[in-house]
């Protein structure tokens, strides 16, 4: 599903935020990206979501490599992947619906269709009763769990997400975590930015590891600690 | 059912489906559009404050230009009278006989180098010359018409040879019959020429001030567009394409135009409406027909059109140049 094939990214500044980053991650699977703060793990995302290019190497993302992605075509590209960020990026003077549905009126859906996948989105997220609230009125974790909403809604191949529970306390975050799992059993490929590795220890996943820009290791966790234990 | 009926029936549900997707896409472009125009309608009315200066800064610059063509255009209309050719006029002598009146009128009419002429008699002479002055009863007052007769020539050569008109001028002022002959044309070309600035003048001001109300609302539509900046960051990360976002600052850009091109038709009838009064006044005065130069529906929809297409070029120029710069940070 990603294919990283020697992919440097330098600012305008000269900054590397990414030099020679090599990794693949295959259909239908799940893995965390870890690493500091400030070791590319959000100019990873950024380049797959086509919101910054590489400098120098070559991404592939759904068989499709992404420096033969032109201007306007950007759109289209960015509708098979799904987006979670930190700032859960929610219009703040709409409702709840009108969140989750953005995704498929971009797409051009009927307007029954968006309706009834909008619920079984909230659904998926627990708050089909909050449909007609406005943003303002949710919780901090409640707008997290729109913005995931809003990011399965269209079924997208590819989830990413960046430090999803950055702002969540460890019994939210535990319970946004499994919410990944579960789209990640059926068939959707997940990447997950986080820092947090307390969280994701107990996960059995693969993690990524960036260290300054550069992959330090792509390895498989076989099992979860508990299972060690 | 046999394998031919298959194909038609086939052919059948493809063409139903086909001519069903295109009105559901039709449909939807049009819905696209519509509900851009309402987002904008609404972006407008949250900032009433801002919006109108804006109307008013577009008003006025529109204002200004079509304002000032109208009364050109008057101005062309009041002296419309007055032929745009050369005319010499050929006083004739005060002892002049009916009968050589008539042979100079042949000889004229003869000439190729002249288009027309008119003879004015020294009794219509005065007439006219006394109703000119507002003194009817003149004619009455004087023992002797003291006026000669005229002959009004319309030369062939229309006005463009200065030096052909004034050989002609001399022929004419030698022919049996004649006192004096003039030429009656430079100032009527310096009037023209006037004209001719003055209309220049305002389309040089058209084209400034047009680039004024572009001006007007790129800056405006900018405003806006720094007020949703998030929106359209989240709008981008989840498909919204370039079009999709430009479609409600375009609209709002054509409806800044739209109303100030109300704006303009409004405010030029209103100053039309004070100086008429003045200006009918003047034109009585030179015994020229005035008719009051409003701006009606025609001038409208023009001025409506043309700040719609301003500030929706405004609009398209302002969030092009915004994602523009998107795609290069």
């Amino acid at each position: 599903m990603i294919n990283f094939n020697a992919v440097t990214k330098k600012y305008s500044n000269g900054f590397p935020a990414l030099r020679q980053v090599n990794f693949e991650l295959g259909d239908g699977e799940m893995a965390f990206l870890t690493g500091h703060s400030g070791a590319g793990k959000s100019t990873l995302l950024k380049i797959i979501l086509l919101m910054e290019r590489c400098t120098s190497g070559q991404v592939i993302v759904n068989h499709m490599p992404l420096d033969k992605i032109k201007g306007r075509d950007v759109a289209y590209f960015r509708r098979s992947i799904g987006v979670i960020l930190q700032d859960p990026y929610l219009l703040p003077n709409s409702t709840v619906h009108q969140n989750v549905a953005l995704p498929l009126v971009f797409a051009g859906c009927r307007h029954q269709d968006i309706a009834s996948r909008v619920r079984a989105a909230l659904d998926k997220v627990g708050l089909l009763s909050k449909e007609k609230m406005p943003i303002e009125t949710l919780s901090q974790g409640e707008q997290e769990r729109v913005s995931i909403a809003r990011a399965i809604v269209h079924k997208p191949k590819l989830l990413l997400a960046d430090e999803p529970t950055g702002n969540l306390d460890p019994g939210l975050s535990t319970e946004i975590m499994h919410l990944f799992e579960q789209f990640n059993q059926m068939g959707v490929t997940v990447l997950i930015a986080t820092h947090d590795l307390g969280l994701i220890g107990h996960l059995r996943h693969r993690i990524l590891t960036l260290h300054q820009g550069r992959m330090v290791s792509t390895g498989v966790r076989m099992m979860a600690q508990e299972e060690l234990a | 059912m046999t394998e031919e009926k298959q194909i038609v029936s086939a052919k059948k549900w493809m063409s139903h489906s086909f001519i069903e997707a295109t009105l559901f896409r039709l449909r939807q472009y049009l819905l696209g559009h519509y509900v851009a125009l309402r987002q904008s309608a609404h972006e407008l009315r949250q900032t009433q404050l801002g919006t109108l200066l804006t109307f008013l800064m577009i008003g006025v610059s529109i204002a200004l230009p079509a304002g000032l063509w109208t009364v050109m255009h008057n101005m062309k209309g009041l002296t419309g009278g007055l032929s745009h050719n050369a005319q010499i006029s050929l006083f004739l002598r005060m002892d002049i006989s009916d009968n050589e009146v008539e042979n100079l009128m042949n000889a004229l009419k003869s000439n190729r180098a002249v288009a027309s002429a008119h003879y004015i008699s020294p009794a219509e002479g005065l007439k006219e010359f006394s109703e000119r002055i507002g003194m009817e009863g003149l004619s009455d007052s004087l023992n002797e018409n003291p006026l000669p007769a005229v002959i009004t020539v319309e030369p062939k050569l229309v006005g463009e040879n200065d030096k052909e008109l004034e050989n002609l001028t001399v022929f004419l002022r030698n022919l049996p019959g004649v006192d004096n002959a003039t030429l009656d044309f430079k100032w009527l070309k310096r009037l023209h020429s006037l004209l001719a600035i003055g209309q220049r003048t305002v389309y040089a001001l058209a084209l400034l001030l047009g680039l004024g109300v572009l001006l007007v609302v790129i800056n405006a539509i900018r405003y806006l567009i720094q007020r949703y900046h998030k929106q359209i960051q989240i709008y981008q990360l989840v498909g919204a394409t370039d079009p999709y976002i430009r479609r409600p600052f375009i609209y709002m850009g054509l409806q800044y135009g739209f109303w100030g091109g109300l704006l303009a038709w409004m405010m030029d009838n209103l100053i039309l409406l004070v100086l008429t009064p003045s200006v009918r006044t003047l034109a009585d005065s030179y015994s020229v027909a005035f008719h009051t130069p409003y701006l009606g529906i025609l001038a409208l929809l023009t001025l409506l059109f043309i700040g719609s297409v301003l500030g929706a070029l405004g609009g398209y120029s302002a969030v092009n140049s915004y994602l523009r710069q998107q795609q290069r940070a």
